[in-house]
């Protein structure tokens, strides 16, 4: 089984090639997602020697994460599922950021506006789909400084390394990692017909029109 | 030749399949009027929402309509300059997808090259280069001199607003929601159009040259010293003033550069006074006039894959790297018609 599995949620575009659960092609390019990403696909089938057509699976990130590069990355994998008449799994990124790590963990994303994207996943879990949250970004600060000392604290990105900085529970991660998308995907469940075309990407946001106008 | 066309560079989100630049087999469009009305006008980062969400589905209309699958395409094509930054890249996006797994060429097309291509489809016979092209949109106003396949002269543009953009703005002003343009047309069929005396601004200069803005704040300025005013007339005296400045200058160009043959592409060619006022000067300096099929005239699909099967022979396909640009040179010869600034 070969999964081709897209991230566009952050700085780094990462294109990924899995035969069964192992790497087998992986390109990482900074920025630009518009440009690069099919080429990266183009270039990490090609280097396998194989085509489209000889992929079985495909899995993208949802977010959240950047509006346009998750415009662009679940649009693409969307379209390729479709004409190629595959399954689609859709993979959330902070589930692929906690994913090898050791729990009860924090997953914290910036969301802009003062605000953050949260997860607090326990200790034992086999499901990693727990709620994801947005709330500002000193209430959520408040909430990580009175949990355990065990508990574990992963920031995509490091909008946090100010307040956090000196805490020993607090790491930042500039990227998502190759073998926590692979590992993420293997326990997505799998879309099919129209469930992969009404596929969006997490907006866990309104827009700030969408704000104003409701206030 | 059948190809694929996709357009998502503002609000409609559009694909369709055309045979050989003629034979319009489909052209599926999803508008979301209903999603940006209450802002009155389109917000970007929602439009690439609903392109997103929608896309696939518009796809699979455009194919089943037309009959056929991925497979039987020949080429995609989509509008990857000018435009909405953020919903110009989901429909790039998507086309890239689709010449990659199909494993066919992929088409990068000027969406102002649709609008003037839309002209072309099914009257490739008929229409002969040169020739005149007034295009008027919510986001352009210019005047081109189209030389040859993907090679234009600009003759002028608007300083300022695009017609388009200020049927839209007048209209949020008068609480008649958005699209503004067929709203403000119905009511002005009612309505006296020399009942207001409105500018037509730079109307007497010898040149291609528009500007709107004046105008629009005469509007407005109008609406808000009367509350009771008669929207009907006031309807009808801007659209006529609206018309007068874009036939007057569309005229003087023709017979400056001695086209014979005038077409009109974008969304306000769809205004039934401006398509009757243009046929009637046109008779009277005895040019020839030439507009699109109503459903060619707003963003669709269907012109970016007839422009594509034209430009297609002179130029060869695109790399799937193509990059996507809101504001972009139109053409060979590099046209430049509006300033960066306006879409930062």
């Amino acid at each position: 089984m070969r999964t081709l599995i897209l991230d566009t949620s952050g700085p780094f575009t990462t294109v990924l090639v899995a035969t069964e659960a192992s790497l087998s092609a992986a390109s990482i390019l900074q920025g630009r997602p518009a440009e690069h990403l099919h080429e990266q696909i183009q270039t990490s089938l090609s280097c396998l020697h194989i085509e489209p057509p000889d992929l079985d699976h495909i899995a993208v990130v949802v977010g959240p994460g950047s509006w346009t590069g998750l415009n662009i990355g679940v649009t693409a994998a969307k379209t390729l599922a479709q004409v190629l008449e595959i399954p689609l799994s859709p993979i959330r990124t902070l589930d692929a950021l906690v994913t090898g790590h050791v729990k009860p963990a924090w997953a914290l994303m910036n969301a802009g506006r003062g605000r953050c994207y949260y997860v607090r996943y326990p200790r034992l879990t086999h499901d990693e789909r727990q709620t994801m949250a947005v709330a500002p970004l000193d209430t959520v600060s408040n909430q990580i400084q009175t949990d355990s000392n065990s508990v574990t604290i992963l920031e995509y990105g490091n909008t946090f390394e100010n307040q956090l900085c000196g805490d020993s529970r607090y790491q930042s991660v500039p990227r998502l990692l190759p073998e926590s998308l692979i590992a993420t995907m293997k326990k997505s469940r799998l879309m099919e017909g129209d469930a992969i075309k009404a596929l969006k990407p997490a907006y866990l946001q309104p827009t700030l029109a969408e704000r104003d106008a409701t206030s | 030749m059948l190809i694929l066309g996709i357009d998502t560079s503002c609000d409609d989100t559009g694909a369709a399949v055309v045979r050989n630049g003629d034979e319009v087999l489909s052209n599926v469009i999803a508008s979301q009027y209903k999603a940006h009305d209450r802002f009155g006008g389109i917000v970007p980062v929602i439009a690439a929402r609903e392109h997103t969400a929608k896309i696939n589905f518009i796809l699979e209309s455009a194919l089943e309509e037309a009959g056929v699958s991925f497979a039987d395409l020949d080429a995609v094509a989509v509008s990857h300059h000018q435009g909405l930054l953020l919903a110009l890249v989901v429909g790039v996006s998507a086309a890239k997808s689709i010449a990659l797994a199909c494993n066919i060429p992929l088409i990068g097309i000027h969406h102002l090259e649709g609008h003037i291509y839309s002209n072309l489809m099914g009257r490739s016979e008929t229409l002969q280069f040169p020739f005149l092209c007034l295009t008027v949109a919510g986001g352009h106003t210019l005047l081109l001199k189209v030389v040859s396949h993907g090679t234009y002269e600009l003759l002028g543009h608007t300083r300022d607003d695009a017609a388009g953009e200020v049927f839209d703005k007048v209209a949020r002003h008068l609480g008649l929601g958005y699209p503004g343009g067929a709203a403000i047309e119905k009511l002005a069929e009612n309505g006296n159009p020399e009942a207001y005396d409105f500018p037509r601004p730079l109307i007497n200069r010898p040149d291609g040259e528009f500007s709107f803005s004046g105008l629009k704040t005469a509007v407005i300025a109008a609406i808000d010293r009367d509350p009771n005013l008669n929207k009907a007339d006031l309807c009808a005296s801007f659209q006529q003033a609206v018309v007068d400045l874009l036939i007057s200058k569309t005229i003087r160009m023709a017979g400056e550069h001695q086209l014979t043959q005038i077409t009109l592409a974008g969304g306000v060619a769809l205004n039934l006074p401006l398509r009757t006022a243009l046929k009637h000067a046109a008779d009277d300096y005895g040019y020839q006039i030439f507009t699109p099929r109503s459903d060619l005239c707003m963003d669709n699909g269907a012109m970016v894959a007839g422009a594509a099967y034209f430009l297609f022979q002179e130029r060869g396909p695109d790399p799937i790297g193509i990059d996507t640009r809101a504001n972009a040179p139109l053409g060979s010869m590099g046209v430049r018609y509006r300033h960066d600034s306006k879409y930062k």
